[in-house]
Parts: structure tokens; sequence; C-alpha cells
């Protein structure tokens, strides 16, 4: 027993040595190996990508989602010093400017790839609602108006006869007159404008009348007209008449509110009741409400 | 017929498809009505039948903070968890019955020729609605999907395996959209209508964030189109072909060829499952703070598991704490239909239109659209100003369980901010790869190579 005991015990030692003597020379061995021997090129490298959205809470704050394929650990460089290193990420930028987002995808065999994008974070404007530029607005002529120096022509609609002016206008200057009924047919002062959809806005003139009963009219139309016969058709967004008589060269405040739809494209046109006397138009303006 | 050259790949040997497969009115007529008929789906729990939009809300409620399976297990839980595979059965269900439906909405459009001059622009139109409603879904859910836009053949393999970029899908829906308004009137509901083309296309453009005014000028004409807000929220889902409807899949009850399973299956243990589409903590708690009178109809404690809630809308059995009768005398065979498309959706996106992308209106016609849709949920005090928040969280609470919520997170912008709050807060393993689905690995190895898998599977 004691013998095979020793035997046995002296044979495993010569084994251990050996073994480790073998698989240490294995170990060794493989380092010294091509690194292609024995194994496979990676044939899915990682590719890094992703895309970057603005947050609605805070312009500052960006989300990062992570596109890339065929890795396992991610790297972000946020480009404000910040990092992280989780899949999809969230970074909240100290200002405005423009930042380089780097991000490092790899996969467990070692290899990586990066994805480098550039973000340029403005503060967003608040939207503001346009303020139209009203040709002629005070029914001036003058070299550059309308592009003919005639400020009628600014406010011409086919179809319909255009206002004359008159030096009996608001303040002493030029402005609009619409004759008497009986004298002419009626006349209109049209333009089309741009302003912004679903936004409140006051449209301004002044009037100047003679007679009791008579009025001027100013209507806001939703869409543009290509002649005046479609007026009596169109959708309005706004009209009031104006009816206080403060003779002539006393001008009154005509005021229209209206909200636009879904269409910016809309149009004015004043005109004149069947008055009995000569009334006026002046200092045309359309501003947003509030 | 299907050995020959116009033998579709890969959509079903059932179907026959040749070129002028219909040789006249009453026979694209049926043509028409089988295109809805694939819209249906097939009332069955044979994963190789196609579920169609009866396995919908899988793919959408149940991949949104909105609702999970009652018990976490299998195929199904993949979804609530975010760890969907490309091998989910249910994902390639779902895609293989969408090109069904666009396959059949094809062969309508092949066979025009044989049409009556009367028929043949409205049958145009009809088939380009269906087509453009599949397509929309498909590209909002898949990403990149190949465009089929005509019948194909066998040989024709590049077409049905090739990923075209999403801008192109959406062109073509566009397209169809278009040409779905004009040709269509508002007869049917259970069929394609004007308003629902209009609608649609608005909801296209606010997906694509551009052309809002002409989404809002479509919404408002749908408006003006004689539509109404049930005035009891109930009656929306319990009142077939109601005022507030515009698009709805006919459901029929107790017949096996034309009733739905959607609903058995969000009860406990009827059906198949244990209980799928259960609401979550998450989706209680926007409907208890902002739903008003909609929340007893929108979800409902389980009486047979009282810590569990199921969804309130569509009840199969009746419920008579609810007042609401059974629709059939087998849940399973339900004939409730439906809505793919209501009123309040409607007057929602005006809203979400005039917003046009920013954060916040306070034009008089957004806020008429919003209060009316509040005042019908008995939140009556008027609002003055809203929020694009405000309008993602009432969208919550109105459409909630309709299949809604996933696409609107995401068209808001939302969705990576708000699932990913979602996921931490239950464990889940909520990715930004996760808001698009895996191409069904199935049509990766038919395709031999043509088709790259989504980022992420």
């Amino acid at each position: 027993m004691n013998t095979i005991k020793q035997i046995a015990g002296i044979n495993f030692s010569k084994f251990l040595v050996a073994g480790c003597m073998l698989f240490g020379l294995t170990a060794c061995d493989f380092e010294y190996d091509l690194p292609e021997e024995g194994s496979i090129e990676d044939l899915t490298p990682p590719e890094a990508s992703f895309t970057a959205s603005q947050s609605d809470a805070d312009f500052l704050t960006y989300n990062f989602a992570n596109f890339s394929g065929s890795a396992t650990t991610y790297v972000w460089d946020f480009g404000d010093g910040n990092t992280a290193t989780t899949v999809d990420a969230v970074n909240t930028y100290p200002d405005e400017g423009t930042y380089t987002i780097t991000l490092t995808a790899s996969d467990a065999l070692g290899k990586s790839d990066t994805f480098t994008s550039e973000i340029t974070i403005v503060e967003p404007e608040a939207p503001t609602a346009i303020t139209p530029v009203i040709g002629a607005a005070d029914f001036q002529d003058g070299p550059d108006v309308c592009g003919s120096g005639d400020s009628r022509d600014c406010w011409r609609i086919s179809g319909g006869s255009i206002h004359q002016t008159t030096s009996d206008g608001r303040n002493g200057t030029r402005g609009a007159k619409y004759t008497a009924a009986s004298s002419n047919s009626p006349r209109v002062t049209y333009q089309a404008v741009t302003v912004s959809p679903n936004t409140k806005y006051i449209l301004t003139a002044y009037y100047a009348i003679q007679s009791d009963g008579d009025t001027v009219r100013g209507t806001v139309i939703d869409g543009q007209l290509s002649n005046y016969s479609e007026f009596s058709s169109a959708s309005l967004l706004g009209q009031t008449v104006g009816d206080v008589n403060g003779g002539k060269g006393n001008f009154n405040r005509l005021v229209v509110e209206f909200e636009t739809g879904a269409s910016g494209e809309i149009s004015i046109l004043f005109d004149s009741g069947s008055n009995a006397s000569e009334s006026y138009l002046d200092d045309v303006s359309i501003i947003p409400a509030e | 017929m299907s050995c020959g050259d116009d033998f579709l790949e890969p959509l079903p040997e059932s179907a026959v498809s040749s070129e002028s497969y219909f040789s006249n009115d009453e026979e694209i007529e049926s043509g028409v009505i089988g295109m809805y008929d694939a819209i249906q789906g097939i009332n069955s729990n044979n994963l190789t039948d196609n579920f169609s939009i009866q396995r919908e809300y899988y793919l959408t409620e149940m991949r949104s903070d909105n609702t999970r399976t009652k018990s976490s297990e299998g195929e199904a839980a993949q979804f609530e968890s975010y760890t969907v595979t490309a091998s989910n059965g249910i994902v390639s269900n779902y895609y293989i019955s969408f090109y069904e439906i666009i396959y059949r909405a094809n062969l309508v459009l092949s066979s025009l020729d044989a049409a009556s001059p009367e028929k043949a622009a409205s049958f145009e139109a009809e088939a380009k609605f269906v087509r453009a409603y599949a397509y929309f879904n498909l590209v909002r859910l898949y990403g990149d999907i190949p465009l089929i836009d005509r019948l194909i053949g066998p040989l024709e393999r590049e077409i049905s395996y090739t990923r075209v970029a999403t801008s192109e899908v959406y062109n073509l829906i566009v397209s169809d959209l278009q040409t779905a308004v004009s040709g269509l009137d508002n007869t049917y509901k259970n069929r394609a209508s004007k308003a629902a083309a209009q609608t649609l296309l608005a909801k296209v453009y606010l997906t694509q964030g551009t052309n809002y005014a002409e989404a809002q000028t479509l919404l408002e004409s749908v408006i003006g189109s004689g539509f109404s807000l049930e005035p009891n929220f109930k009656d929306v889902f319990y009142t077939e072909n109601n005022n507030e409807v515009i698009f709805a899949i006919g459901y029929t009850s107790d017949l096996t060829s034309d009733s739905q399973n959607i609903s058995a299956e969000w009860l406990n243990s009827v059906g198949r499952t244990s209980g799928v589409n259960y609401v979550t903590a998450d989706a209680r708690e926007a409907l208890d703070n902002l739903g008003g009178s909609r929340t007893p109809y929108s979800y409902r404690q389980d009486a047979a598991q009282p810590t569990q809630y199921q969804v309130a809308k569509y009840i199969p059995n009746g419920d008579a704490n609810l007042g609401i009768a059974p629709t059939a005398s087998n849940p399973e065979l339900a004939g409730n239909d439906w809505i793919i498309l209501r009123f309040a959706d409607v007057l929602l996106m005006h809203v979400e239109a005039i917003l046009a992308g920013g954060q916040q209106t306070s034009a008089t016609a957004a806020i008429n659209s919003f209060q009316r849709v509040r005042n019908r949920a008995g939140l009556t005090t008027p609002v003055t100003s809203i929020t694009k928040e405000d309008l993602l969280a009432e969208r919550r609470v109105e459409l909630a369980f309709e299949n809604h919520r996933f696409f609107d997170l995401v068209r808001f912008g939302a969705a990576q901010q708000v699932l990913s709050a979602f996921s931490d807060a239950n464990g889940y393993s909520f990715n930004a790869t996760d808001l698009l689905l895996p191409i069904p690995q199935r049509e990766i190895n038919l395709s031999n190579g043509l088709m790259s898998q989504n980022p992420g599977y």
C-alpha cells in the first residue's frame, strides 16, 4: 500500500509538473501566434450611429437615440465636457453654441467605430406674428409708390372702380375719397395682404363722413379676390361700419378685429354706403392683437 | 392559376393573382369588399392566419405606456418590456396581414380597365384609400419597407424585398389619399369615405410635420361635414356607426367568419391568453387625473383579480355595473366594430394642425375644438391656451386603448423621453431603437440577403 501510494505520489507530482509546463508553454506560445491563427476575423465590426433631437421642455436639453449596430458598449462625448456610457443618452448643455458629439461604439472583440455629429443650439424664438406692410396705407403719391407713383395702384381690383384721392385726408395730407351715391358707381379700395395663420389681428383705419346716415365700411376677407364680383360670396373674417358723422376733415377711428384661419392669405376692402355726400378714408394699418 | 406567371411572393397563395382578374363592376366590387376583409382579419388563434388589426394593440398599445400583459408571459410580453425579437410571431403576422391588404388593393387597381366609366373612379379612390391606410401603419411601425404599388410576379424579388426610404413610401401614401379625397363621398362608415381620406391625409401631414395649413383645411372640411361627438362617451363604443364614427371596421357577432376576438383577449382568461392589453398604473393615473366622465368607460377593475385593471372600451360580454349589454353569446365571436377614425380625433388633430409644431396656441379655432372634446367629458372649465403637452395628455385620455398612443408619442417627438422614463420606472429595457419594430426574420431569410434588419435587433 505504502509503495503504491509513493509511486502514485511521485507519478502524480511528475505529471503535475509536466502538466504545468505543458499548459504554460501552450499559453506562452499562444501569445506569439499570429493574430489570425486559430481565430476568425470580426465579420460584423461595430457601426456607430445616432440621431439627436431637441427637447420640447428645455431647448438646451437633447435626447440622443443610438442606432449603432454590432456593438455592446458605448461611450458618448457630448462636446461640453460631459460624457456617458448608456445606450441612449440625454444631455443638458450649459449654453447656446455649437457642440460636436462623438459616439464610440465597441464590441467585445475590441473593435470600435466612432460617429461624430455637430449640433448648433440656438434659443428658439417665440413665433412672432407677421405685421404686414400695407402699400400706400396713407394714400400718398410718390416716386416709388406702388411701382407707378400713383397710390391708387396699390388698391385696385378688377371689376371695381377705384376711389378718388383728395387733399382732404387726415391731418391735412392726402386721403381716399368716395363719391356720393348719385354721381358715380360704387368705389372700392382693395388690397391683398399676407399675415400669419390662426392669429388675432386689429385692422385700423380712419374715416370722415358729412351727412347723417352715410357710412364707410371696412371688411377683412378670408382669401384673396381676383375680381370684385367675388366679394358678395366671399368668406369674411370681420366687418365694421363707421357711421359717426364728424363732418369733413374730422376723422373717426374704424376698427375691425379679426382672427385668421388656416391661411394667412387675406384681403381688405373698404367701400362706402349709398352716401348723400362725399366720404373719406385714410391711414390704414394691420397689427397683431396683444 | 396560382402556378402562372403572376403568382405573387411572398403573399399567400390562397388569393389568386392575375392581371385583370376581375372582369366587371360586380366582380371588382367583391374585390373591394375583399380589401376590408383583409383589414378585418381572421378570428382565429392560429398564428398562420392573418389576424390583421385584431392583434394591432400588441404593436401599439402594449408597446406604449398604456397597457401590458396580465402575467408578463411569452412572446406577448416582449412588447411591454421592449425586448421584441425579429422572430416574434405577432410582428410577422401583422406585417404579412398588411401586405395582404396592399395586395388586394393592388388587385382592384389592376382591374380598373374592366370597370364601367361611372364606377372606375370610385373603385380607384377606394382602393387607394385602403392601400394608403395599410402603408401608413406599416411605415410607422417598421420604418423603411418594400414599396409594392402594383401586382408583381414571383420573379420580382427585388421589389418584394428591397426596403425603400420612408419618404418614398409617404409620397405614395399622400398621392393615394389625394386621389381618395377627390374620388369618394361620405356614404359609408365601414368603407372608405371622403371624410376618412381627409382625416387620414391630415394625420399623414401631421406625422410628416409638413403642410400644417393643408392639414387644418382638410380637418375643417371634415368638421363641416355633419359629424358630431356622441353626448355620452360610452355610446361611442357601444352604439355602432354612431355620428362620431368616421371609419370603422365592421364585425358581426357569432359568425366565425365575420366576428372578432380583439377584446375577448383583454378579459381574464377568456380566449387564448390569460389576459392582454391590461391597463398600466401609469395610464390609470392619467385617466384618473384628466379623464373626467370618460374614465369609467376607459378602464375597470378586473372582478376576478382586483389588483388588475382592464380596458372598458369594446367589452364583448357586457358589464352590468356600467350598463353595457353583451354583443355576442360568445365573447370570442364579438361583433363590436373597431373604430379607426372618429370625430374626437379630428377635433384634437385640428388643434395639432393649428399648433403647427409650436409649443402653445390660444387661437380661437383651436380652443373651440379642444373645448368641445373636454366639454363632452364634463370638463367644462374654459381653456384659454393649449400647450403641446396639454394636447398629448388630452389625446391620451380621450383615445386611450384605441391604438393611438404609440403613434402620438412618436409624432409629438416625445416617445424617447416618455418611454425611457416609463421603462426605467417599471424595470423594462427601452432603447430608442425600440421605436421601430424589427423586420420579421422570415422576410429577411426569404430575401436572400436583399433585406437588412432595423438597428437594435
